[in-house]
């Protein structure tokens, strides 16, 4: 743009040769810097794009508001992404000195492209498009999948539309999930077994904030699969929008606070039936009524950054479901599961470089969950699915959107049965 | 499956009216004008073009890069009968724009930041007591994110965005306008 500029400004420069030469060099300057003044604006318009432009002005007969879609230039394409390459390192013994039978593993985890059009200055299409695990084919390890393809009409900052695939707003990683964003190699396991990240589902909803800071989501979504459910949690039964059982629906909704700085704190459910048309051996239905509800806070303010979550869950019908799906003693579903996480992390980097913009974080982070809080009569508990897990490490950002990450998970659960690991990532978001 | 809900998300979509759209500018370059100085008519719109060593200077004190040489800003009385110099800042966030306003105090202190038109999604916005952390903030080594501009959580790369644009206008007035008056 200063290079166009820059030449318009020597051409027409140049056109000083029509001046008669009775001009004297004061008008020649003065045109000049009349010029320049022209240049200097249409620069200046060019920067600021439609701000530099009336907003309420009538176009074709219509009222001024009613017009300003008139005013607005389409934006196009844009193209986002993030991933990270994950190395861990288990221990070879389990707590109770057993081989842990662990081999030691690097990947490429995910590499995610975020795709998105704007259809106009209201109506836009989102997409994240998912890269697992380096290879995909057959026998590969890997799989490509959509993770989340809406379309949104922005009708005001209180009340908006989504439609297509969408993240369940459940929690903070399962709509926030992007690496850098938060400490350690890998996702806290509440937010894994407990909110089964990343969760996604096809369905609409509506969203919006409020001017005090308050915002809320709320969806209908399809809903999750409960003859995929097993005792360490409901993962499996995620649908993923894929070909998805649609006999259930369920409601999903959140409501976050943000209106004092660095503070973002909220409540996000869901809730609804998955038995998508499972039915006992007498033929009749089963509902299978799952319901989860989640709490959190972050908070940022200078180096300090704090975050925890609480998560508890119940699926209704468990006996039933265990002797549909041929789950046995301990192998029971839970009727509840619970979870929690807290994490603390402080940017040490200022008080060692003055006037860095590079950030080294040590964090510790402390979880606690069970995916079998109770089973049902007549079932017994696993201590393997109650868990807790001590993280501490480092995170090291020489770019804000950048992060190394190294940290120790010490894992411990009632059977004795856990794998300590320790852990290498590089993350990247742009 | 809750029919009821979705009866009423029909409803509600019945209640939009076309001129309640609202789109991603929210306020543009007249308007964040009067904003500031009420009568518009005695401000002055003055262009500089930066020298080399300006620029180098600038860049040295911002810790940033500057994108243009040509530079334009406003001057004049507030209500008050202070004196304001405006800028008006363009960069891009992530992929898409966002332009702000920074108004700066004669001292070179910030007087106030204001977001007039934001292209990506707006989880990736501050809310508007963000921007006031800025305010009476003078350029040094901690104005930086995460330290006296504090992070928001999934909105770091327009915190980032836009505490740099203020750094560079920051410096720009001290460099430019300051010492070469």
């Amino acid at each position: 743009m200063q290079s166009l500029g820059l030449t318009l400004l020597i051409f027409l420069s140049s056109t000083q040769i029509g001046f008669s030469q009775q001009v004297t060099k004061q008008d020649t300057l003065k045109e000049l810097m009349r010029r320049v003044e022209i240049l200097t604006q249409e620069l200046e318009k060019q920067k600021l794009g439609e701000v530099s432009e009336p907003i309420y002005e009538s176009k074709f007969g219509m009222g001024p508001a009613a017009s300003k879609v008139y005013t607005l230039k389409q934006e196009g394409v844009s193209l986002a992404g993030y991933g990270e390459m994950v190395y861990e390192n288990f221990s070879d013994e389990t707590d109770d000195g057993l081989s842990s039978g662990k081999t030691d593993q690097i990947d490429y985890l995910r590499h995610i492209i975020y795709f998105g059009y704007r259809f106009n200055d209201w109506l836009l299409f989102n997409t994240e498009i998912e890269f697992e695990h380096a290879k995909a084919g057959d026998g590969q390890p890997g799989e490509v999948a959509i993770e989340f393809g809406y379309i949104e009409a922005q009708i005001s900052s209180a009340f908006n539309l989504r439609a297509g695939m969408l993240l369940t707003p459940v929690g903070i990683v399962n709509e926030l999930h992007e690496p850098p964003t938060f400490h350690g190699s890998l996702r806290p396991e509440t937010e894994r077994r407990i909110i089964p990240s990343t969760w996604r589902a096809n369905g609409f909803g509506i969203l919006g904030a409020a001017t005090n800071g308050f915002s809320y989501k709320l969806y209908i979504l399809e809903s999750l699969n409960a003859a995929k459910f097993g005792s360490n949690g409901v993962r499996s039964g995620r649908q993923n929008g894929a070909k998805a059982k649609a006999e259930d629906f369920g409601v999903s909704g959140r409501v976050n606070y943000t209106g004092i700085a660095g503070l973002d704190i909220g409540a996000s459910f869901f809730s609804g039936n998955t038995g998508q048309g499972l039915v006992d051996s007498t033929g009749s239905n089963i509902n299978a009524g799952y319901s989860v509800f989640s709490a959190h806070a972050v908070f940022a303010r200078r180096g300090l950054e704090l975050r925890g979550l609480y998560a508890h869950s119940t699926i209704d019908e468990a006996a039933e479901l265990n002797n549909v799906l041929g789950l046995t003693g301990s192998s029971s579903l839970g009727d509840s599961q619970s979870g929690y996480y807290v994490t603390a992390g402080y940017d040490i980097l200022p008080y060692l470089v003055a006037g860095t913009s590079h950030y080294l974080a040590p964090f510790i982070q402390y979880e606690k969950l069970n995916t079998q809080n109770e089973v049902p009569s007549g079932f017994v508990k696993n201590p393997a699915r109650e868990r807790t897990n001590i993280s501490f490490g480092l995170t090291y950002k020489p770019h804000p959107n950048v992060a190394l990450k190294l940290d120790f998970v010490n894992r411990d659960n009632e059977a004795d049965s856990a794998i300590d690991q320790f852990n290498a990532a590089i993350t990247y978001l742009f | 499956m809750n029919f009821h809900l979705v009866k009423i998300l029909v409803f509600l979509c019945g209640l939009i009216n076309a001129e309640a759209a609202l789109c991603q500018v929210f306020k543009n370059q007249d308007t964040a004008l009067k904003s500031v100085f009420g009568n518009v008519a005695d401000v002055q719109r003055k262009t500089i073009f930066l020298t080399d060593d300006q620029a180098a200077q600038i860049q040295k004190v911002a810790k940033t890069k500057i994108g243009s040489k040509i530079v334009t800003y406003y001057s004049g009385l507030k209500p008050d009968s202070t004196t304001a110099y405006v800028f008006f800042e363009t960069n891009i966030v992530r992929t898409k724009r966002e332009t702000f306003m920074v108004v700066l105090n004669p001292d070179a202190t910030v007087a106030s930041v204001e977001m007039l038109a934001f292209y990506e999604p707006r989880d990736y916005l501050p809310r508007e007591n963000w921007f006031k952390l800025f305010t009476n903030k003078f350029l040094n080594e901690n104005f930086w994110p995460k330290r006296e501009i504090h992070a928001v959580s999934g909105a770091t790369l327009t915190v980032r965005a836009v505490t740099l644009g203020v750094r560079k206008i920051m410096a720009l007035y001290q460099v430019a306008i300051i010492e070469e008056n």
